[in-house]
């Protein structure tokens, strides 16, 4: 897997143990064996599993699963290490203040601190959703030529490989390159008949442009 | 699946309840179903529909025991819903009659929960490796 998906998915499973650890604590408060003043620990308890835990294993499986991982331009995916940063630093700023409010209930300014946190996390969120909204454009269009139906181009017999190399580009084989190019060249003949509406002519041509930069 | 069905039924009891107030001689029944309904679909459906699912995709150790001992992970499920089981039980039963049993138990099914996340962290921290890409 990515060393995105690696530190999400940890840092989600250790939001994942503090939250239960939370929760248990509430648990045996209701059950009178602890202070019930933990109670304060709910919005912490709730903000670390479903933020946490759950939406942060969702960005770890996104990154790892969606198509176009490896052609994906290299400030897109800084969007995405950005986004990780935020959401974790919005973690600790929700977190923090809300187990900190046990002993200091006095401080208005944790409940400050909370809000304040749930921004950064949301826009984590964003700029998460900012990065993924390329990998998931080509939905609809046929299979760029870094799938299967790479393999149905004329005189193609070579194996693919697609890699990033050093400087951000894409490296690919001769004759991979040359398949692509009879690839996208049936299709820019035939565009008029598989991308009838303008719409999709449009987006047909940007997916175009981007693989013919490759 | 069955935690996801009886959890959204008890919903439906309490909400239908909580706003029009179908069935009043139950009504201290069905507010005591809360928050358990929750805790019923969000650990015990999607929660462990997502350790299912990371024990079996996740990344394998090695040919041998591709997922670690797998005593752990039946360790793991038994923890977990026993613990749910246990507080589906006792929580509302705590809510409508306080007693000494169902506190003790609520803590129980804490300690089992608790230690059903840990176990998972446990098989699970190994097996998330990095392998190509950014």
């Amino acid at each position: 897997m990515p060393k995105l998906t690696c530190w999400c998915v940890r840092a989600a499973m250790f939001y994942l143990l503090l939250g239960f650890i939370l929760g248990g604590l509430l648990l045996s408060a209701k059950g009178g064996a602890v202070d019930l003043r933990v109670w304060l620990w709910l919005p912490a308890h709730i903000d670390a599993l479903i933020v946490g835990w759950m939406i942060q294993l969702a960005m770890a499986m996104t990154v790892w699963i969606l198509p176009g991982r490896l052609v994906i331009s290299r400030r897109r995916v800084a969007f995405a290490w950005a986004a990780f940063g935020l959401l974790n630093m919005g973690l600790l700023i929700t977190l923090g203040p809300s187990l900190l409010r046990y002993w200091f209930p006095q401080v208005d300014e944790f409940g400050n601190a909370f809000v304040l946190g749930l921004v950064v996390q949301v826009s984590a969120l964003v700029l998460f959703a900012a990065y993924v909204w390329q990998r998931v454009s080509s939905i609809g269009l046929p299979k760029p030529p870094i799938h299967h139906s790479f393999f149905g181009a004329p005189g193609f017999t070579g194996k693919v490989s697609f890699r990033r190399t050093q400087s951000g580009g894409i490296s690919t084989s001769a004759d991979a390159k040359s398949a692509t190019q009879r690839f996208l060249s049936l299709l820019r003949r035939d565009r008029n008949d598989k991308f009838p509406t303008k719409v999709g002519r449009a987006i047909f041509f940007r997916v175009l442009s981007f693989y013919e930069n490759i | 699946m069955l935690y996801l069905v009886v959890g959204a039924v008890w919903a439906l009891g309490y909400w239908l309840n909580a706003i029009w107030q179908l069935l009043p001689t139950w009504t201290p029944l069905l507010q005591s179903l809360s928050p358990t309904y929750i805790h019923l679909i969000v650990v015990g459906w999607l929660t462990q529909l997502i350790f299912g699912v990371m024990y079996w995709m996740f990344p394998i150790l090695s040919k041998a025991q591709p997922r670690g001992d797998e005593r752990l992970g039946w360790v793991t499920f038994i923890c977990l819903n026993a613990g749910l089981l246990v507080r589906a039980v006792c929580e509302p039963w705590r809510t409508l009659q306080p007693l000494a049993v169902n506190g003790v138990s609520l803590v129980i099914s804490a300690i089992l929960q608790v230690c059903a996340a840990a176990l998972f962290v446990w098989i699970c921290w190994p097996r998330v490796r990095e392998r190509g890409g950014f």
